[in-house]
């Protein structure tokens, strides 16, 4: 995907010139492995995150710099900085995109989704940082390779081994890591990474040092890690065998009485082969992935002198394999065209309670063609179309036979540049998306254990029409763009009783999801400024996104989304190792709040109706949020060690992100989570 | 709940992974947001309809307020006329002299400054037509009034129904005087015979106080009575709180309740009682019984709020997370235009050894 890198600070050249006029479009990068039509991003320096409007990206130095409660960011809390994109509660990984659901962003690592991305209690991500090359986050415009989702596609891209032998340690508040990885000759290269997490035993010693602290909480046995390796054999020139996979876990058990035990939890084990040809003007893939995707809620306790256990798994198991390539033609290689085809089996079981589920068994397949058109310069054209056949095999669709069950849809997303001086593009986009696959959201925390199901005769696939105008700007050391955007979305599911944890309504889903609209639009500004020892960016998104047609809710007319956030303002600054964040947005919204009223019954008793004027009516307070960190490195020898501390929320503002009624108190409460936190991560390399 | 104290546990589990000390904080919910203006209209075929007209009020007020200045107008779109412009009584209150006339629809209009007008629409229903009758087992109920403590309720009363407008819900309640406030109240009990709706279903069970059906007061010249004889058809009764609605309408029907008080029933010389029953002009501290054909917006309301009252009262804080409103059908406002045609009748039919009059308790 991803082509010839630059360094600005050996070039000297602004990033977006550069970009525009030095990209080879097909020249693959070994590090990738992939390339397709699309123009290849450009690395100016060690932060600079400019590509176009509405795909951007960054290296993970710029991703670790991301001031986060573990001491280091990850790809997530990178996106989450980026205009257009909003986050669920303050602190943790649940974050949305020009107005689309959490559910309708497609995470992916080397090309295969993540469905359960998020990482120890939805803090950071489950992908390890030591073998993250870039994070990419495309908006608008999307490109042929990937489908399923209608909000956003953050793309996470594994790098590969130096030369050598390397390996690591590191610690930060959360995670014990080690990392090791060797490439020989450049033939053969081997990378693995293992984190686990100690925090059952730094639960007990805060709980035994401060029990104050926690009083009330019971006793906690967290199990949490992930492991990913990744071997990659050079077969001729040019000819490229890889094989990775990616186990996480994230399982809570707490015991918040001797005689009951509640956990939750969710588990990824992701295995993926390919091999890939690359030429000069040409690419060639084939691959196959296994992705098996797990969630739990189990709740044990003692009623009537017997346990009862109430357990709820949700699974997702799927199969893919895919082949795809991209020819250059013409000279200069103006036109590119990049084609293929994905086939995916997936059998999902959702809502199993007590081990009885149903296995819906889907298919979806997919061809797809891009085609690319540039004039140096001047004009950069993409276009795709994407032809999706999607069958679910227990349930036929709706408006398809028997027959036939196959519900076929066309996609289509187009990309335009035209510069209109040495410092100013316009740019377009239009996207025409179908997601087939449904996220059943609840809290907004980023804990995975939402279920997914499929689209069938019930339950439409979801659809978003979107459309980006905007004007990107270079000026030397500063840069930035001015975007707007208008997206609709048909048929966004939501799941009535998703709030709730341990309860065997899940088993009946189908009966408590409805499906509506949504409508979303806005602007986005990002600006940055990249200079010898200071880097600093800033980005503002100002939108408003609405839902309606939901039977359930608000009769159907028109309400909030419950993360419309009006306004989100980022901004980092980083000079020498000391980086300063700000984050301020508005607050998110919550449904409650009533007027009430006076109203006579039968002409005898005055009562006192509630009246919603609408649903998620209330406004919850402006998240503010301060961070600081500081980074150094220094060597001792052949070792190098990486140092970074810093404080989350350094003015300990209170950020709630849900309402609850205390019944005892009868007084409704907000909570927050993330108070004042220092952080620090250390990581030492040889 | 349970579901959600374990959220709650789960979410402050979070907070302490971060070491977090203080991280809920009560907040008193109110939205900020621009009063609505509440109409609260009930025309029907008395004399005076009364207007009333109210704000909402967020959580941080602690008063209601009311409408100080409004124009309001009551249309008859059937006769294609203004049927009158509502006087301002008090604060928050205006009338009008006008009886609705069964069957005809009609507008109300209101204009507050700083609101757009506020509309709604009404049809009126059609009166019932109510009859008191004597119970067939009149001797046995003659009797029942020298066992006062044989049952917390009040004898049955009975009466035939001819209701012409099958279409409109029919509802009965029935208003005690209470010497105390001074005021009329809604009986908290009440129950029927007829085929009726079962929403506001209770657990009180209609039951005699005497745990047998043959019961014996010493000394009395009757040698026993048989309760099932003096409380026909009631006895395992589950009653219904305030209110009953037919779900079909009834020819003939008993009814009784948690009625108290006395409340005269005159009979003519063939033990017809006078007047059917009807009263015109009930007197300050009478009771009775309203049967009232109420149109069906109005009816929703009715309904609705009941099933919210009943929500409110409940313990199940679970309910607290309801998002719905109340039925209203007021244009750029809330509240209720209703149409009900009543009749008010008396309850007892008893007669007394002591004339034409019956009373119990």
């Amino acid at each position: 995907m991803v082509g010839k890198t630059f360094d600005l600070r050996k070039s000297g050249i602004c990033t977006l010139i550069l970009s525009i006029l030095a990209i080879h479009p097909f020249h693959a990068d070994a590090q990738e492995g992939w390339t397709d039509s699309l123009r290849a991003a450009v690395k100016t320096d060690a932060m600079r995150i400019s590509r176009d409007i509405v795909s951007l990206e960054a290296d993970i130095e710029a991703v670790r710099a991301v001031v986060t409660p573990l001491g280091e960011g990850d790809p997530v809390k990178w996106a989450q900085t980026l205009p257009g994109v909003t986050t669920g509660a303050d602190g943790t990984t649940a974050f949305y995109v020009r107005g689309g659901n959490m559910g309708n962003n497609l995470i992916t690592l080397d090309g295969v989704p993540v469905y359960g991305y998020s990482h120890l209690l939805g803090l950071t991500t489950s992908m390890p940082q030591s073998v993250v090359a870039t994070s990419e986050l495309q908006k608008g415009g999307f490109t042929g390779p990937d489908n399923n989702y209608t909000a956003s596609h953050l793309k996470i891209v594994t790098r590969n081994p130096e030369p050598g032998f390397h390996a690591g340690v590191s610690l930060n508040n959360f995670f014990l890591g080690a990392n090791a990885e060797a490439n020989i000759k450049d033939r053969v290269s081997l990378m693995a990474s293992l984190r686990v997490s100690p925090l059952t035993w730094e639960y007990r010693a805060v709980k035994d040092v401060l029990p104050d602290l926690i009083s009330g909480l019971g006793d906690l046995d967290a199990d949490i890690g992930d492991l990913y390796a990744k071997a990659r054999v050079k077969i001729i020139k040019g000819l490229w065998a890889e094989a990775s996979m990616l186990m996480t876990k994230d399982t809570y058990q707490f015991y918040p009485a001797e005689d009951s035990r509640d956990a939750i939890g969710w588990t990824n084990t992701i295995g993926m082969g390919r091999i890939y040809y690359e030429r000069e003007r040409s690419c060639y893939e084939i691959g196959y992935s296994h992705n098996e995707y797990g969630s739990i809620q189990e709740q044990e306790k003692l009623y009537r002198g017997e346990t009862q256990l109430l357990s709820l798994a949700s699974e997702l198991s799927e199969k893919t394999f895919h082949v795809r390539g991209t020819n250059g033609f013409g000279r200069r290689d103006r036109i590119s065209v990049g084609y293929g085809l994905k086939s995916r089996r997936t059998a999902f079981t959702p809502g199993n309670v007590g081990g009885f589920g149903n296995i819906l068994w889907t298919g979806l397949t997919d061809i797809y063609l891009q085609g690319r058109y540039s004039i140096p310069d001047k004009l950069d054209v993409r276009a795709s179309v994407r032809y999706n056949m999607f069958s679910n095999l227990n349930r036929s669709l709706q408006g398809v036979t028997s027959k036939n069950k196959r519900q076929r849809d066309l996609e289509e997303s187009l990309y335009v540049r035209y510069r209109l001086g040495p410092h100013v593009a316009l740019e377009g986009t239009f996207d025409n998306l179908v997601q087939y696959y449904h996220t059943l959201e609840g809290l907004p925390v980023g804990w995975n254990i939402d279920m997914m199901v499929p689209s069938d005769t019930l339950i439409r696939p979801e659809r978003a029409l979107q459309a980006t105008l905007g004007v990107s700007l270079s000026f030397g050391k500063h840069s930035g763009s001015v975007s707007a955007f208008h997206k609709k979305m048909k048929d966004l599911v939501l799941y009535e009783y998703a709030s709730s944890l341990f309860s065997e309504r899940y088993k009946d889903w189908a009966e408590d999801l409805y499906q509506g609209n949504g409508l979303s639009y806005g602007a986005e500004f990002l600006y940055e400024y990249c200079g010898r020892d200071l880097y600093a960016r800033a980005s503002y998104t100002l939108s408003k996104t609405d839902r309606s047609g939901f039977a359930c809710m608000n009769d159907g007319a028109e309400f909030h989304s419950k993360f419309d956030r009006r306004h989100v303002f980022n901004a980092m600054a980083r000079w020498r190792g000391l980086s300063a964040a700000v984050t301020c947005m508005s607050g998110h919204w919550e449904n409650g709040a009533p007027e009430t009223y006076l109203l006579e019954f039968f002409g005898d008793i005055m009562w006192i109706p509630e009246y919603y004027s609408t649903f998620n009516n209330y406004h919850m307070p402006t998240v503010f949020r301060l961070d600081l960190g500081y980074q150094f490195s220094f060597r001792t020898g052949p070792v190098s060690h990486d140092v970074n501390v810093g404080v989350c929320n350094a003015t300990n503002h209170f950020n709630p992100f849900m309402l609850y009624f205390d019944g005892e108190k009868e007084s409704w409460n907000m909570l927050a989570l993330l108070p004042i936190l220092p952080n620090f991560s250390y990581r030492v390399s040889f | 709940m349970k579901n959600r104290s374990r959220i709650l546990f789960l979410l402050a589990l979070c907070s302490a992974l971060v070491l977090c000390a203080s991280c809920v904080r009560e907040v008193v919910m109110d939205a900020g947001e621009k009063p609505v203006v509440v109409v609260e209209c009930v025309i029907s075929n008395n004399p005076v309809q009364t207007l009333h007209l109210r704000y909402t009020k967020g959580a941080s007020k602690t008063d209601y307020e009311v409408v100080t200045e409004a124009d309001a107008v009551l249309y008859d779109l059937t006769a294609g006329s203004e049927a009158g412009r509502f006087v301002k009584a008090e604060d928050g209150v205006w009338t009008l002299d006008y009886e609705a006339v069964d069957e005809h629809e009609y507008r109300l209009e209101v204009n507050v400054p700083g609101y757009d007008l506020i509309t709604a629409e009404q049809q009126m229903p059609l009166r019932p037509n109510v009859k008191a009758i004597r119970n067939s087992w009149c001797s046995t109920s003659f009797t029942a009034n020298h066992f006062p403590d044989t049952c917390e309720w009040t004898r049955s009363c009975r009466y035939e129904l001819d209701i012409r407008d099958k279409s409109a819900p029919l509802w009965v309640w029935a208003v005690n005087y209470d010497n105390h406030t001074d005021r009329r109240e809604l009986a908290e009990y009440i129950c029927s015979t007829g085929a009726v709706d079962g929403f506001n279903l209770t657990d009180v069970v209609y039951t005699t106080k005497v745990d047998t059906v043959m019961h014996k007061v010493p000394g009395d010249f009757y040698t026993g009575i048989w309760l099932s004889a003096i409380y026909p058809m009631f006895i395992g009764k589950r009653m219904h709180d305030r209110y009953i609605r037919f779900s079909s309408c009834p020819e003939q029907i008993s009814i009784s309740g948690s009625f108290k008080g006395f409340y005269p029933v005159e009979f003519t010389e063939d033990w017809n009682v006078r007047n059917d029953g009807v009263i015109t002009d009930p007197a300050d501290d009478q009771g009775y019984l309203v049967f009232a054909s109420i149109s069906e917006e109005y009816e929703r309301y009715h309904v609705e709020s009941f099933c919210f009252q009943d929500l409110y009262e409940s313990s199940i804080l679970s309910d607290i997370y309801i998002r719905d409103n109340v039925f209203s059908n007021i244009d750029n406002g809330l509240g209720i235009f209703g149409a009900k045609a009543e009749t008010k009748m008396v309850w007892s039919e008893k007669p007394s050894i002591y004339g034409n009059q019956g009373y119990v308790r």
